[in-house]
């Protein structure tokens, strides 16, 4: 009986690093005793690129498509960060027409990003169909990027004092077909998936606190799910975000299914902040007169910006050169994943899937 | 008061069903899905394709100044340019443009930074090759792969 009991609590399950549901190559070494989690460890690494270091050898300029590259679902908020970043050392402002148009990216961005979520997250709790009506509006804005930035996915967009090509009217066209369709979709995936099958297994489940977001340094949609007010767009507004008037959904409890909540909702209100765009867009140059090789002055810059996952920064140290002296990146998936190890504990297996997929990781921003 | 657990499976049923009947509407909706190579999508005119050297109506010939701008810029070293100076005179010339796509991320940044507007992206996305050599183009003399 001794024995037994020892092999029992000696048993470890890897997660990963290919595992389907983790989206990336992360590794939980799980211990469990029968189909609970005992214990939980987390290893990363499996996607280091050495980026950061990588940027001190490329110029300003020449590091703007890698930064598509870090969260290839919202590539044009991590451009946003960085522009963001470089213009604030320059002391450059974009024209009002770019902020707009940058609002606008960065919400479409959002949307995109939180659709692939839906659909991954229902995806591994084993619905297929809200999957592809998810991917269809996906889609639909992957076709807009392409018209207005000519790529898909890594669009390379923004750059310092604006964005490199003007939105067209083919553009407004498809924006307008989009926000018109949106709001059905988006009830139509509802009624899909608030079944009671969906509920019995998000509700309940991963409690986040308050204090808990605090101490871990929680950020985007985690955190709002617990109800914290932490956004950037608010509470430290940049761009032209003090002047239109969106809300910031809150969850109560903190679970699955508030997360889950937060962001079905967040998908909506991004849909409002576009349409107030839209209808606020000035005339004008989309894009400021700016050198062609970026020399930053020597000091620290940071700026901040809201990406789809939570609070994302980048810190730039320059010495003077067209090169950084030091990159950094403050990425929201990091510090989000630091608490899966203390809600892993106590559950089952398969709930280990649904809770990793309310924190909605993106490994090569975690691994950089 | 929770549910007992015949009442639970009763509202899983009725949440199925009304779940099925939206699933039906979408049934009988136009697919979105494409057979790739036999339909292919309509693709934007901005859409970053191959990069290619443009051709001036007027000359007949591209009008690249070779100052080595697009090469020094692109962050994959895709692009590898042989320049001479011919005697006699200070003008640098290009004499070949070779263009890597097994190492372009197609970016944008050598068209952006092209003083004279001599480069562009073509609509051309489908580059697979059988070998890697046949992926490094030689732009500068017309015809070809140079599409
Ligand atoms: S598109 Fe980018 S990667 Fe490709 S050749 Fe031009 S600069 Fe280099
Ligand atoms: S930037 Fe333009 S002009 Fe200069 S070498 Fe490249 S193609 Fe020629």
């Amino acid at each position: 009986m001794e024995e037994m009991k020892d092999i029992r609590q000696d048993f470890y399950v890897n997660m990963g690093p290919q595992h389907p549901s983790t989206h990336g190559v992360l590794r939980i070494v799980l211990r469990v005793e029968g189909e609970k989690v005992i214990s939980s460890e987390t290893v990363l690494g499996y996607a280091h690129r050495g980026v950061e270091k990588m940027a001190e050898s490329k110029t300003y300029v020449q590091m703007m498509p890698v930064m598509d590259r870090f969260d290839y679902v919202s590539s044009m908020l991590y451009e946003w960060a960085y522009v963001g970043a470089m213009e604030r050392a320059l002391g450059i402002a974009p024209p009002e027409r770019a902020e707009f148009i940058r609002v606008i990216m960065g919400e479409l961005n959002r949307m995109a990003s939180h659709f692939l979520w839906v659909g991954a997250f229902l995806l591994d709790l084993g619905a297929f169909t809200p999957f592809l009506w998810v991917f269809d509006a996906r889609e639909r804005i992957l076709d807009m990027f392409e018209e207005v930035t000519g790529q898909r996915m890594t669009n390379n967009y923004f750059k310092v004092g604006g964005v490199h090509y003007d939105i067209t009217s083919e553009f407004m066209k498809m924006l307008n077909d989009f926000l018109k369709m949106i709001h059905e979709r988006m009830q139509d995936v509802e009624v899909l998936i608030e079944s009671i099958i969906f509920l019995e297994r998000v509700k309940d489940l991963g409690f986040i606190t308050k204090e808990d977001v605090l101490n871990y340094g929680l950020s985007g949609p985690v955190a709002r799910g617990s109800g914290v007010f932490i956004d950037t767009r608010k509470t430290e507004p940049y761009s032209v975000y003090d002047r239109i008037n969106f809300e910031i959904p809150l969850g109560t409890r903190g679970d699955c299914y508030d997360r889950y909540r937060v962001r079905m909702q967040e998908i909506l209100q991004s849909a409002k902040i576009i349409e107030q765009a839209v209808e606020m867009l000035p005339e004008g140059p989309y894009t400021e007169k700016a050198p062609k090789i970026v020399k930053l002055p020597e000091g620290e810059y940071y700026f901040a910006v809201e990406s789809a996952r939570g609070l994302l920064g980048v810190y730039l140290l320059s010495d003077g050169s067209t090169k950084p002296y030091r990159f950094k990146l403050r990425v929201p998936s990091f510090a989000n994943l630091s608490i899966i190890d203390k809600l892993l504990p106590g559950n089952k297996i398969s709930d280990v899937v649904a809770i990793l997929g309310s924190i909605d990781i993106v490994v090569p921003e975690i691994d950089r | 008061m929770k549910a007992s657990y015949f009442e639970k499976v009763g509202i899983g049923i009725r949440t199925v069903i009304k779940g099925m009947k939206k699933s039906l509407v979408y049934f009988f909706k136009k697919p979105v899905t494409l057979q790739y190579p036999h339909q292919k999508k309509v693709i934007a005119d901005r859409y970053r394709g191959s990069i290619r050297l443009k051709i001036d109506p007027q000359t007949g010939k591209h009008k690249c100044i070779a100052c080595t701008n697009c090469e020094k810029i692109c962050p994959a070293f895709a692009i590898t340019l042989k320049i001479e100076t011919p005697e006699g005179s200070k003008k640098k010339e290009l004499k070949e443009y070779y263009v890597d796509l097994g190492k372009c991320i197609y970016c944008g940044l050598c068209v952006d930074s092209c003083p004279v507007d001599a480069i562009e992206h073509s609509n051309v996305y489908e580059v697979a090759e059988r070998s890697k050599e046949n992926l490094i183009l030689r732009l500068d003399t017309i015809g070809e792969k140079n599409v």
